[in-house]
């Protein structure tokens, strides 16, 4: 038998309770409102405000961890969703997300894009652009959402939410059918379907012990088109629990399985297809990994030194020029071309029919745990040395809002763990997403080339040693924090 | 082809969380938008303060901010003068020192930058007739220790 978390007690009612994501979102609504708020009226200065502390301390800190951890938790609570819902009571989108734009093209752009503004302004700096940053991410959710049906914003264009689906694939957890028998049988797919309540849907009647002791409710199905009978990991997956809550059955379970080893899977999925056909979310793939490195790069000195060398050369005297041209280079140049590279490579040692463009589709997912791993030591890096000035910071901000030091004088002596406690952590964070890397590479080899798998991976293994030395020696460096809102 | 989930119709728990996020919402903002800001820098227009910080051209490692502090053309003493050193990115360390008055007027803040990048100085000054002072200083580019 194997382990289903909604089973467990207390934390498996709670997870199938039917307001658990209602509650969650409440509480992150509420948060994204201090957020805004304090931002917007707060003290100017980014270590003194909630909006930069929470939100690029705190939830940056926090989402690589729970999504490593517990999968798309983030997205199951995200307040976005509940302010839209109830804003389509009063108006029902009817169109549909056009072909042409593609399935995730938009969104690795606006990916790409979110990195680069954040590099490019400063964002950390800046409570009240941080707060505007909020309220821009909600009206874009709810723009597109009236516009038009399902989940399409969080499939086709949330930048954070392809983020979320990418590092979730190296989850232990995901929702899957438990009894495939079961799904053969089912006649109603609510699932995926949904359903109105008994009596108004002829085609479900009742038809479980669940229902007959809960009543038949409306319930929404997925709106990421995730057909649980053929779904395979955790791409697309919001963890709504919609499914779960649709089900009459009781045969979604919450499971556990093999980190990352859904990006070997190459069988047909649902809503997805099968991952070697498509580009968009290799691309994807490969702007998670090398954003993670350029990310992390852009807080060093010598990226300080190749951002001013460029604008010397080109004669810019804005930023945009020389830091558009990095990302330029770090996000579409290198990743294509190291990719093309190892893929040749592959392709000449190996006797296979898949040209240079198809091996390269099916190996770049193999980068995404390196990529994770970065994200991951980077982000816990301020977390866990800035974990602690959450409370000066909301002290402060009561101070600011009511004049009284209601939860006391702000204690700046509240901190987090030394940087060099941390660092361990973060080699540690690298190599594990190295070795994960290493494993995915050779076991897509081993898929797509049976016999010669050892020599297939190679390219690959040698793309990852390389880019582990990169990661390496940028954590070494010391950590520059720069921000123009300083002005200096 | 995608089946579309159907319309969930209005139900009570959904009316009352609706009801819920409203209520949360009013009142924080109530609470936030009603109250006045306390804190916050204050000072007079008939006082001069000036600092200046060595090395000038700021490293990691030890700096002193030397602040001079005037009220009606007349050096200010006995005032509690204290430093509150930021990195612009929020989440990092700060840095806390007392300063000490090292003639009339002029007080000298011995501090550690501690890493390098953009810094944000927010010096307070309690003056002997009870009046408060709070004065910004940015820091911009502090660069490793040794390189100038």
């Amino acid at each position: 038998m194997r382990a289903d978390l909604l089973q467990w007690p207390i934390l498996g009612t709670y997870l199938r309770w039917r307001h658990f994501r209602t509650t969650n979102q409440i509480v992150l609504l509420v948060v994204a409102f201090a957020i805004v708020l304090h931002g917007l009226l707060g003290p100017d200065l980014a270590p003194k405000n909630l909006a930069t502390v929470l939100t690029w301390v705190h939830y940056r800190g926090l989402l690589i961890g729970v999504l490593l951890i517990a999968a798309n938790a983030f997205c199951s609570a995200c307040p976005m969703i509940l302010v839209r819902d109830l804003a389509r009571r009063a108006h029902k989108p009817v169109r549909r997300w056009p072909r042409w734009l593609g399935r995730k093209w938009v969104a690795v752009v606006l990916f790409a894009v979110v990195l680069f503004a954040y590099e490019l302004f400063d964002l950390w700096a800046l409570p009240a652009a941080t707060a505007w940053v909020v309220i821009g991410y909600f009206g874009a959710a709810l723009l597109v959402d009236l516009t038009f049906k399902g989940a399409t914003f969080c499939t086709h264009v949330c930048p954070v939410g392809q983020f979320n689906f990418v590092a979730s694939t190296l989850s232990p957890l995901e929702l899957r059918a438990r009894d495939r028998d079961v799904c053969r049988t089912c006649a109603t797919v609510d699932c995926i379907r949904g359903r109105r309540s008994l009596g108004s849907d002829p085609a479900h009647p009742v038809s479980s012990k669940r229902e007959s002791r809960r009543g038949v409710r409306p319930q929404r199905g997925c709106e990421l088109a995730l057909f649980m009978p053929v779904k395979t990991g955790n791409l697309d997956c919001t963890f709504c629990l919609d499914c779960v809550q649709a089900c009459p059955h009781d045969n979604v379970a919450l499971g556990f399985r093999v980190p990352g080893d859904e990006l070997t899977d190459d069988r047909r999925r649902s809503s997805i297809g099968r991952l070697s056909r498509r580009p968009d979310l290799a691309a994807l793939s490969l702007v998670f990994t090398f954003g993670a490195l350029l990310n992390g790069f852009a807080m060093t000195g010598p990226a300080d030194a190749v951002e001013s060398a460029i604008a010397g050369a080109l004669g810019a005297s804005s930023e945009a020029v020389p830091l558009g041209l990095m990302f330029i280079l770090a996000l579409i140049v290198a990743p294509l071309a190291f990719c093309a590279l190892a893929a040749l490579a592959t392709h000449q040692l190996t006797t296979s029919d898949l040209t240079v463009r198809e091996i390269g589709i099916r190996f770049a997912y193999a980068l995404v745990p390196l990529g994770a791993g970065v994200w991951l030591a980077h982000y816990a890096f301020h977390f866990l040395t800035g974990v602690g000035t959450i409370v000066p910071v909301t002290q402060s901000a009561m101070l600011d809002a009511s004049g009284r030091a209601w939860l006391g004088e702000p204690n700046w002596a509240w901190l987090g763990m030394r940087g060099g406690i941390v660092f361990p952590f973060e080699i540690g964070a690298v190599l594990l997403g190295a070795l994960g890397s290493c494993v995915l590479a050779y076991k897509i080899a081993e898929r797509e080339y049976p016999r010669v798998a050892e020599r297939a991976a190679i390219p690959w293994l040698v793309l990852v040693a390389g880019l582990l030395a990169f990661a390496l020696w940028m954590i070494a460096l010391p950590m520059e924090m720069r921000g123009t809102a300083l002005g200096g | 082809m995608p089946v579309e989930p159907l319309a969930r119709r209005k139900t009570p728990a959904l009316r009352g969380a609706a009801n819920a996020v409203t209520v949360v919402l009013a009142v924080a903002s109530f609470s936030l938008l009603a109250c006045g800001r306390g804190g916050g820098g204050t000072g007079g227009s008939d006082l001069d303060f000036s600092s200046t910080l060595a090395p000038a051209a700021a490293t990691v490692g030890p700096a002193t901010l030397t602040v001079r502090l005037r009220e009606a053309g007349r050096a200010v003493t006995g005032a509690a003068v204290r430093l509150e050193a930021h990195m612009s990115h929020p989440g990092m360390a700060p840095v806390m020192a007392d300063a000490t008055e090292r003639t009339p007027g002029v007080y000298d803040i011995s501090f550690h930058f501690t890493m390098q990048g953009d810094w944000v100085l927010l010096v307070s000054a309690a003056l002997p007739n009870g009046r408060r002072v709070e004065r910004r200083v940015d820091i911009p580019g502090v660069r490793p220790g040794g390189v100038r």
